[in-house]
């Protein structure tokens, strides 16, 4: 199926030469066949044509040519002499100058992707830099010496310690204390007034084994009642103590 | 020095007929030409065999004329160039002054020669300094698209866009055959 379209796209590479053997030879069967193809492929060979004989026509005579080779041979000349002045001045310098001058002066070839990547990673790093120098620095928490003897005072030395806080949490927490359960007075007092003498040493040692916990008030008073003082008095005499006491 | 002139006798009008289709101006053309000897000349140091020395000097030749472009880049260059190549053209139509035109054989063919290339050269300078040189250096040194490209440092494709606008650019400034082809598919534009 001829497409004149798709035909003349490949006019200019006919004219040329620039297409493969299979193609061109496609193509030339394609213009030949189309009348429009091939009137388009003549007005370009036409056009090239005429570039062509201007060309041949512009092409300089023979008279033309000993004047620009003079042009031509002082501009070499003066070219040649700036080359061997600069020649000579480049040698006149010391060694070190010329060390230094061409340690500044010399370039490396690099790729151009690595020194794109490069030039990233140098940007990157700088904006990084920059970032954390702008960060105000956390303030330095200093633990202080607890107050101390007068020994410890005149001691020379106090050591101060800087930790550096870089967060401060504060944690709260409950703490659940059980109640203390309050005594009860009524079921002690019913069993305590039926039999009064069972109660007393039982009283007794109870008041004296909670004497530091409870109050005075909670004690219950002593009954003397069925008190015997006894007969014989046993006395005894502590050897050591002083003169008065024997 | 000697030598290199020597050498540069082998190139000298090859280059110069370059340079002239670029600048579109004798003396500009004969000023680029220079240049490029001069460079070649600097830098006949760096040359080191790789290729021939044609391809190393075109090289510089192109590197020139881009850097010449550049340089002029904004000024009304083509302006000053059609100026200059219109007296050209009336010197070569008054008289044989113009020195790089052959002599022709007789008035009718100096009127008709000068007729051309004074379109020609318009038409040149209708294209873009980028698609002037590509074509120069398809049409005039024979390069392919690969090596137009490496030159210039664009892509294979972009060259042969450029190369396909300038020669649909040139056919429609020269108006030559355009009576052989009624069918016109890809209409170019007047600003490109």
């Amino acid at each position: 199926m001829h497409d004149c379209r798709q035909t003349q796209d490949n006019l200019v590479d006919l004219m040329f030469d620039e297409l493969d053997f299979a193609t061109r030879a496609r193509v030339r069967a394609e213009v030949e066949a189309c009348a429009g193809c091939s009137a388009q492929y003549r007005s370009f060979t036409a056009t090239l044509a005429a570039c062509d004989e201007a060309s041949a026509a512009l092409t300089p005579r023979e008279s033309y040519w000993p004047q620009y080779h003079d042009a031509l041979g002082r501009r070499l000349a003066l070219a040649a002499d700036v080359a061997i002045e600069n020649v000579t001045t480049a040698k006149a310098p010391t060694e070190s100058v010329s060390f230094w001058k061409r340690l500044l002066t010399t370039s490396i070839r690099v790729p151009a992707p690595l020194a794109a990547t490069a030039m990233l990673i140098f940007v990157a790093s700088s904006i990084l830099a920059l970032t954390l120098l702008a960060r105000p620095a956390p303030e330095p928490v200093v633990l202080a010496a607890p107050p101390a003897s007068t020994q410890e005072l005149n001691a020379p030395q106090i050591k101060l310690i800087e930790v550096p806080v870089v967060q401060e949490k504060i944690i709260t927490q409950i703490v659940y204390v059980p109640r203390r359960r309050s005594t009860t007075t009524g079921g002690g007092g019913a069993a305590g007034g039926d039999n009064p003498r069972r109660q007393l040493p039982r009283e007794n040692l109870a008041g004296v084994n909670s004497s530091k916990a409870s109050s005075p008030a909670a004690l219950p008073r002593a009954n003397l009642s069925g008190f015997k003082p006894a007969g014989e008095m046993n006395l005894r005499i502590i050897k050591g103590s002083s003169t008065r006491e024997q | 020095m000697e030598a290199f002139a020597t050498l540069a006798r082998s190139y000298e009008r090859r280059l110069l007929v370059l340079a002239l289709h670029y600048c579109r101006d004798r003396h500009d053309a004969e000023d680029l030409s220079q240049e490029v000897w001069l460079k070649a000349f600097r830098a006949l140091k760096s040359f080191r065999g790789e290729s021939s020395f044609y391809t190393w000097l075109r090289q510089i030749t192109i590197n020139t004329f881009l850097n010449d472009r550049r340089a002029s880049g904004l000024k009304s260059a083509q302006v000053v160039e059609l100026d200059a190549w219109e007296t050209t053209r009336r010197d070569a139509a008054n008289s044989n002054y113009f020195p790089l035109m052959r002599p022709p054989r007789g008035l009718e063919e100096t009127v008709e020669q000068g007729f051309l290339v004074s379109r020609v050269m318009d038409a040149l300078g209708d294209l873009t300094p980028q698609q002037r040189l590509i074509f120069l250096l398809k049409h005039q040194e024979g390069m392919t698209y690969e090596e137009i490209s490496e030159s210039l440092g664009c892509s294979t494709g972009a060259t042969k866009k450029a190369l396909f606008r300038a020669v649909l650019k040139l056919r429609q400034c020269l108006g030559v055959g355009m009576e052989a082809a009624d069918y016109e598919p890809h209409p170019v534009r007047k600003s490109c």
